[in-house]
């Protein structure tokens, strides 16, 4: 279903190859740098695969997703900071940098999270939908930036990764095939979950909801599951988010990074499954080096993401999909 | 008690900047059907071409004249090259086109004015204050702001109910290709509307300079704000705008001047400060959250 | 089993001003062919819709199989066996063949989070999905987008769709709207196999398929039923003529 054309096959395959020989080929080219730099596109890319969920399969457009990233990323930097300090949050909660606690724990968190905002949120449609996922995140945006505690405003540092047994996660290149490992899982376990009958009855709300309620399926269960999946998918990229780059802050919640997760899967194509890691691969690497040429790249960016909704639509996947049935 | 009244009516001044904001924005989700993320924008065009026509001629007037004028210009000219392409699109691809434009104006007021913020005098004539009551002193440019807001509220009032184009208008919304079959030019009626909303945003702008800081991304804290106001009180709806606009203006302001002070009697000093600080942000968020689970369309939900 | 599998009493409905049904009644036979007629405006798709919930009525009762379903939502109703189609055909376009009829077996059969497993090679689908696309003629098309298929052809997958959960109840809103006269012919004979499966609720305009189908025909002016009866009985009565098929 998803490869369906030599084309996507090639891009597909082509990619996989280059992203595993990627530390390989920039440790001898003496570029170590291009390693943390594409862990960050392979977190990213998990980020935009979970908000591709909501937004490609599930019709959902949710404008709060960074908060569910913040979460995760929280939920990391507050573990360490309990244990760092060696004092229990709340009082009986016990700090953890074990990988094997951290993580799942973050998962979790983000997906109680989503329970609750979903729960809430799905009870409107539309226009109503959008705003209110986005106000939302704001509020837990305001709500990170009011515990002093872990930094408020200016953010938590953590001094060190978290530990899992057999590995070491402060190897860069070590946490890059971690990071690596846990995307291809999650595209894997996205890509079955699309396929299944839940994935079947969410593709079909996305399109015709009401449809759907003659047939006899209650739309607003599954809608909320959606939601809260991907938010989960968004707390475990938030986790490693903050294990990559030892520190959180509230701007990991801020609406414009929901923004810029939207673009990507825009970009790389929505209800594609490895459309959102190009799309992500190519806004970091753009933002990198036109950076360095221009600090105004923005300027060119913004009616360039309106060119592309409006002539692109189906971002870069599609308009492989056009060229395979030209071809084929 | 003094400081009670000062600080409704400061909620209400931050009202008025929200119904302006609001009163554009609803109108151009309830008649046109778009969602418009860089509404927050003209906004920002308005306190930018204000404060910089003010700094360089010196008259308020003037430079209110000209934010309205290039917020209302820029407008038209986003709603002929950008929005009308995105009427009969889905939401999804409305939020990512006008995303987009947030990011170029963001950026492109940054290019032209530098990354430090504008500052912006209040008008000489209107700097002072007066005793309102007895002990009560109150700026009179925030009551000349509140003034402006009751006389636009009006003014829309008239224009939507008691004008011809008002009719058409609200016609248009809900039935473009009938009243299109009827003669009147739908092209140009969605660009004057948009051109409305803008220029109502553009004057909130041009308002709130003197009192906030005119930056670049100024329009995306004030639209947030926005959005709370509109889910609030009901999509389409210009009387849900107003009171959407006054609750949250007062929530928003009465929160921040006095949560802080009640935590305090529960909390110690520095938490009762940053707690009473977070939960005010929170304040309005978690208004909307009750009236969504009590009225989902908001409290004044237009029929459409 | 009572007389009735729905019985509708003072159905009432408005929208502001207007009062789209103001006395709404009809009462369906198991095992029949119940057609509701009326001219345009009469209020049909007003009563059709909050038949299947998704319009409340203001007042009046509905019955289904012996149980008051007045204030339920419309996927409840659809559980308990009320399935209908939509006048203009709603499926879903972007799916294929297979995935629209899967979707509605699956829809039948127990909850459906489960995750894991391609829907397609599920028990209950592979079970079913033939045998239900046999039945209206679209096996070989089962990979094909929904989308690309003739009106006519979307219409039966429609009605395949609704059948396959075996409902108590098909209401069929307008099914011979937009076809041309092959269509109308496939589509009566596929409504005359229907009865022996399921109660039929019939809107339609087409008066021919009507007389030629229905063992009940109920009518309906200004938004309330005038005439309930036999075919004969209707095309006889004095007030359904003047109000709607014509003076003599």
């Amino acid at each position: 279903m998803m490869l369906d054309n030599r084309w996507k096959k090639i891009v597909v395959i082509s990619g996989t190859i280059c992203l595993v020989l990627l530390p390989v080929i920039a440790s001898a080219l003496g570029h170590g740098y291009f390693i943390s730099l594409f862990t960050r596109i392979l977190i990213y890319s998990l980020a935009a695969v979970s908000l591709d969920l909501l937004l490609g399969f599930g019709g959902l457009v949710s404008l709060g997703h960074a908060a569910f990233v913040g979460i995760g990323g929280y939920v990391v930097g507050i573990l360490y900071y309990h244990s760092a300090e060696a004092e229990p949050l709340f009082g009986f909660i016990p700090g953890s940098e074990n990988a094997l606690v951290v993580l799942p724990s973050a998962i979790l968190v983000a997906a109680l999270f989503a329970f609750v905002i979903g729960a809430l949120s799905l009870r409107t449609r539309g226009m109503h939908f959008i705003m209110i996922t986005l106000a939302f995140a704001q509020m837990i945006f305001y709500f990170f930036i009011g515990l002093e505690t872990y930094g408020g405003d200016d953010g938590l540092s953590l001094y060190a990764r978290n530990h899992i047994p057999f590995l070491d996660f402060s190897d860069d290149t070590q946490f890059y095939y971690v990071t690596l490992i846990s995307l291809i899982a999650f595209v894997f376990f996205i890509h079955r979950l699309v396929q299944s009958r839940f994935g079947l009855v969410i593709r079909g709300v996305a399109l015709n909801e009401r449809r759907i309620n003659t047939l006899g399926i209650s739309p607003y269960n599954y809608k909320l599951a959606c939601f809260v999946i991907g938010g989960a998918g968004a707390g475990f990229a938030g986790a490693l988010l903050a294990n990559q780059t030892e520190y959180v802050s509230p701007g990991m919640m801020h609406w414009s990074f929901s923004g810029e997760l939207m673009v990507m899967v825009l970009i790389g194509g929505m209800g594609t499954l490895f459309g959102p890691i190009l799309g992500s691969a190519t806004f970091i690497l753009l933002e990198e080096f036109l950076g360095m040429y221009t600090e105004h790249w923005m300027v060119y960016m913004g009616p360039v993401l309106v060119l592309i909704v409006i002539f692109a639509p189906k971002g870069f996947f599609g308009l492989l999909d056009g060229k395979g049935k030209r071809d084929g | 008690m003094l400081l009670f009244i000062e600080q409704l009516l400061n909620g209400f001044q931050l009202g008025i900047t929200l119904f302006l904001m609001s009163a554009g924005l609803t109108l151009i989700f309830g008649i046109m059907q778009v969602i418009n993320l860089a509404h927050g924008s003209f906004y920002m065009i308005g306190a930018y071409v204000g404060a910089t026509v003010v700094g360089a001629t010196g008259s308020f007037l003037l430079g209110a004249v000209a934010a309205l004028g290039a917020a209302a210009t820029v407008g038209m000219v986003v709603e002929f090259l950008v929005l009308r392409h995105l009427y009969d699109r889905d939401h999804l691809s409305q939020v990512l086109a006008t995303f987009g434009l947030i990011l170029f104006f963001n950026e492109l007021t940054r290019m032209i004015w530098g990354r430090q913020p504008l500052f912006m005098d209040v008008p000489a004539a209107i700097s002072g204050s007066v005793e309102l009551l007895p002990g009560l002193v109150y700026p009179i440019y925030r009551l000349v702001i509140i003034g402006v807001g009751v006389f636009v509220a009006i003014l829309l009032w008239l224009l939507f109910s008691r004008t011809r184009t008002g009719m058409q208008i609200r016609a248009g919304a809900s039935d473009r290709q009938m009243i299109g079959a009827l003669g009147v030019n739908i092209n140009l009626l969605y660009t004057l509307v948009f051109g409305l909303g803008t220029l109502l945003a553009g004057l909130a702008g041009v308002m709130a300079g003197p009192i906030l800081s005119v930056e670049s991304g100024m329009g995306e804290s004030i639209l947030i704000l926005t959005f709370v106001v509109i889910v609030i009180g009901g999509i389409g709806s210009i009387r849900g705008a107003v009171v959407g606009a006054l609750l949250v203006g007062i929530v928003d302001t009465m929160g921040r001047a006095f949560l802080p002070g009640i935590l305090r009697l529960f909390l110690s000093g520095s938490h009762a400060d940053s707690g009473g600080a977070a939960l005010a942000s929170m304040a309005i968020y978690i208004l909307m959250a009750a009236v969504l689970i009590w009225r989902p369309r908001g409290l004044f939900p237009a029929h459409s | 089993m009572g007389e009735y599998l729905l019985e509708v009493d003072g159905l009432c409905k408005s929208f502001g001003a207007v009062q789209a049904n103001s006395d709404f009644n009809i009462k369906v036979r198991h095992g029949t062919i119940h057609a509701l007629i009326g001219p345009n405006g009469a209020g049909k798709t007003t009563a059709l819709n909050q038949l299947s919930g998704e319009l409340i009525p203001d007042s009046g009762s509905i019955i289904f199989n012996a149980q008051a379903i007045t204030g339920k939502k419309p996927y409840y109703r659809a559980q308990k066996g009320l399935a209908r189609s939509f006048q203009i055909t709603s499926i879903f376009e972007d799916l294929s063949v297979e995935e629209n009829m899967a979707l509605s077996i699956i829809a039948k059969s127990g909850h459906n989070f489960r995750f894991w497993q391609p829907c397609l090679s599920t028990l209950v689908v592979k079970n079913e999905l033939a045998g239900a696309l046999e039945r209206i003629g679209l096996l070989e098309r089962k990979t094909e987008k929904a989308g690309f298929l003739s009106h006519g052809e979307k219409k039966q997958l429609e009605v395949g769709m609704a059948l396959s959960g075996e409902p108590k109840l098909l209401m069929l809103d307008e099914p011979m709207a937009g076809m041309g006269p092959g269509g109308t012919v496939e589509m009566s004979k596929l409504i005359q196999r229907l009865k022996e499966e399921t109660t039929i609720l019939l809107v339609e305009h087409d008066m021919e398929v009507v007389f030629a189908l229905a063992d009940v025909i109920t009518v309906m002016v200004a938004g309330e039923t005038i005439a309930s009866g036999p075919p004969d009985a209707i095309r006889a009565d004095k007030r359904v003529r003047t109000a709607y098929l014509g003076d003599d």
